[in-house]
């Protein structure tokens, strides 16, 4: 009977803590959190002009890798727009953390152009080494975004016996998913 | 009281120093003390979660059971990191990208569970903030010291500022982390001992001088 009262003690008492801190975080959360802004997408391309929010956040179901956080487009002197750009947060997985890329779209040619990583999750430094720095900012590949699955039978680089570049190779998956459905076929997902 | 708090913050910063001393916290400690001012955000970050945690984690000392102490320790530890992540993210972006993945990994760094298990869950609320003061004053000092050294030999900057264009790129390397650490850890350890045995030998002079006075007298 004791046993059983100390079992139902650690309960009780591990379960209050756990409420506690998870009201407290609920709350700071808002108070707290930074939304993304164009300077990411901004910071990371050369190409000249003025770049503004499409959307925030987006509601994008399509595939399970990550999620946009933002969607901007670069409007020229001129009033063209000339380029999109996505900023995509994609989930962790083995040992890569959560990272957050951008990716750059050709407006007129509906092609990828260049993508930059904006935050490294993984802990043992930059895995993207394995791509080199032309691999790390896809100098190489300009891919058009024909169909929604464009990516995904891409082979990608290994970095070791355990690592992979799924984390990675989910963002340029997602972008070409929401690229794809909300620019070139035109419906919203 | 006064004296309590005095010999509680010495602890920390000196007599036992967590990185110098108990060599606590070494992963930080290694990867990034590659500048000066890594190591001021990573010491004033886990300052703060020492102190909130050792406060939390002192005042439900008799309400927790020992049976889930670490579990229950690990929750406080993390949330009050949560908070600290989300704050730097909102006010102190640079640091936090400095940070990098440290700043999460605070959760599982021994010094905080250590002094958690060592000192908050046995001893008064407000010892415990001092103690938790002490000790992060401690691994800031060390962090910022190391980083210092490693700045100034490896870049020729400190705190950013060009000095000289002298540089050795060993010490921005991990071996020369590793090397930097073991050169401050038999530093810090030749001079405990040689003030440990200065003040020996001035007790033993203190209590000869005293004998004699007393056979003095006697005689």
């Amino acid at each position: 009977m004791a046993k059983k009262e100390t079992t139902l003690r650690c309960v009780t008492v591990l379960t209050v803590i756990a409420v506690i801190c998870g009201v407290l975080l609920a709350v700071l959360n808002p108070l707290l959190y930074v939304p993304p802004t164009v300077d990411d997408l901004a910071n990371n391309f050369t190409a000249e002009g003025e770049w503004s929010i499409e959307e925030l956040n987006a509601d994008f179901e399509k595939g399970n890798g990550g999620k946009v956080l933002l969607a901007g487009k670069l409007t020229n002197a001129e009033g063209v727009v000339t380029h999109y750009g996505l900023t995509i947060k994609t989930n962790s997985d083995a040992q890569l953390g959560e990272c957050t890329y951008a990716l750059y779209f050709d407006a007129q040619t509906d092609t990828l152009v260049e993508a930059k990583y904006i935050v490294d999750g993984t802990t043992g430094g930059k895995t993207y080494a394995a791509y080199g720095d032309k691999g790390a900012n896809f100098e190489d590949y300009l891919v058009q975004i024909t169909s929604e699955n464009v990516f995904d039978s891409y082979t990608y680089p290994q970095t070791g016996a355990t690592k992979t570049l799924k984390a990675v190779n989910n963002a340029f998956i997602m972008g070409a998913r929401y690229y794809y459905n909300v620019y070139v076929a035109g419906g919203n997902e | 009281m006064k004296v309590k708090a005095k010999d509680l913050l010495l602890d920390g910063i000196l007599r036992q120093n967590p990185v110098l001393k108990l060599v606590l916290g070494t992963c930080p400690t290694l990867a990034l003390t590659t500048a000066a001012m890594n190591g001021v955000g990573m010491g004033l970050a886990v300052t703060f979660v020492l102190i909130c945690s050792n406060v939390i984690i002192s005042a439900l000392r008799n309400i927790i059971p020992s049976k889930v102490r670490i579990p229950a320790y690990i929750l406080i530890i993390a949330t009050f990191v949560t908070i600290l992540r989300m704050v730097l993210n909102k006010f102190l972006p640079s640091i936090a990208t400095a940070l990098g993945s440290y700043l999460p990994l605070i959760v599982v760094n021994c010094l905080i569970l250590g002094r958690a298990e060592a000192f908050a869950s046995k001893n008064p609320v407000l010892d415990s903030a001092v103690d938790g003061l002490g000790m992060g004053l401690g691994f800031m000092l060390s962090l910022t010291l190391m980083g210092a050294f490693r700045e100034i030999l490896g870049t020729g900057c400190i705190f950013g500022v060009e000095l000289w264009s002298f540089k050795i790129e060993f010490f921005t390397h991990q071996a020369g982390a590793l090397f930097t650490f073991a050169i401050f850890i038999a530093v810090f350890v030749g001079i405990s001992n040689l003030i440990s045995s200065m003040r020996a030998k001035k007790m033993i002079k203190e209590y000869s001088d005293k004998n004699n006075e007393v056979k003095e007298e006697i005689a």
